[in-house]
């Protein structure tokens, strides 16, 4: 399938596609499973993106939250000091830096451990073509990322002729 | 008063959990051996036989990952081969053809980097862990209804 039908399949999708052209693709659709199904892949990812771009409702007015925000940022300006409090309790003291100790331990047992499989975000950056189809399989673990770009001659000037 | 026992305290707890940190830090450097790889530039087709006789069907291990994605190929010939490590932070370019290279860059030790080039231009950057096993494929169309495939296997 070419890009142009791709587009236009697209368009049909978006309610582009003026009447005739859309019954014949219509038609067309119903005869190719291999459009039927990428019309059915764009649908899924339409519909993931407006969940997506669902706005957060905040249960308070907009001037409420962005009052409980600003006195946030002036109550951590005020310096707070307690002083004696730990010297009711001596053994406190000895909390504070064994606490942070082992905070530091773990996260250090954790970073050396997490590079034996750690799964951050996953990005991907496509800079000639935005066109770029990702597929997962996780059961046989591979990833396919489907370009249209380079199309057709650029990477596969090794294939060998006919 | 004592703000001062407890600064001191404090302190040397810092320079000691530092100085664990930087073992722990050390250790898993120095035993980093990088990462075995081996990336492949592969031709699918309908056609039983490759025209070329350089091409050989690509591993089984290869193919059963290959059928199991929705391609409509049932062949695959291996045009090129190639393995390779990389080093912890360091990245690694393989040529796979005359127009067709790609820079693998070990990110920490999991995931890499990937940047697939074509006749000189870039034409894809991802990143993403890469466990030993699983196989990524960068693909797109040939000429005459057959696809161009680039793999990358972890071998170690």
């Amino acid at each position: 399938m070419d890009y142009d039908t791709q587009l236009q399949l697209q368009a049909y999708l978006d309610g582009e596609l003026p009447e005739r052209a859309s019954r014949q693709l219509r038609v067309w659709l119903e005869e190719d499973p291999e459009a039927k199904a990428l019309l059915a892949e764009l649908e899924n990812t339409r519909t993931l993106l407006t969940h997506y771009d669902e706005g957060i409702l905040l249960p308070e007015s907009r001037e409420f939250f962005w009052s409980k925000i600003e006195r946030e940022i002036l109550a951590g300006r005020k310096p707070a000091s307690r002083p004696g409090r730990l010297s009711v309790f001596p053994g406190l003291r000895y909390l504070v830096p064994a606490g942070s100790l082992a905070a530091l331990v773990v996260a250090t047992l954790l970073a050396v451990q997490g590079s034996g499989g750690s799964k951050g975000s996953e990005y991907e950056a496509t800079l000639s073509d935005p066109g770029a189809l990702t597929y997962r399989d996780y059961a046989s673990g591979t990833t396919l990322v489907w370009l249209s770009y380079p199309a057709e001659h650029e990477l596969a000037d090794d294939e060998p002729s006919d | 008063m004592n703000s001062k026992p407890i600064a001191a305290t404090g302190l040397a707890w810092a320079v000691l959990s530092l100085l664990v940190c930087s073992q722990f830090t050390e250790k898993a450097i120095a035993a980093d051996p990088g990462l075995k790889l081996e990336a492949q530039l592969i031709w699918g087709t309908n056609d039983p036989q490759s025209p070329d006789p350089s091409h050989k069907p690509v591993d089984s291990d290869v193919l059963k990952k290959l059928a199991a994605l929705p391609l409509k190929w049932s062949n695959y010939f291996s045009v090129n081969r190639k393995g390779f490590n990389v080093p912890l932070t360091t990245t690694c370019k393989v040529p796979l053809s005359e127009k067709c290279r790609m820079e693998v860059k070990n990110l920490d030790g999991t995931r890499i980097e990937i940047a697939l080039f074509g006749r000189g231009e870039q034409v894809l950057k991802r990143s993403q862990a890469l466990p030993k096993g699983e196989i990524l494929v960068l693909a797109g169309n040939a000429p005459n209804d057959t696809a161009w495939l680039v793999t990358l296997k972890r071998i170690e």
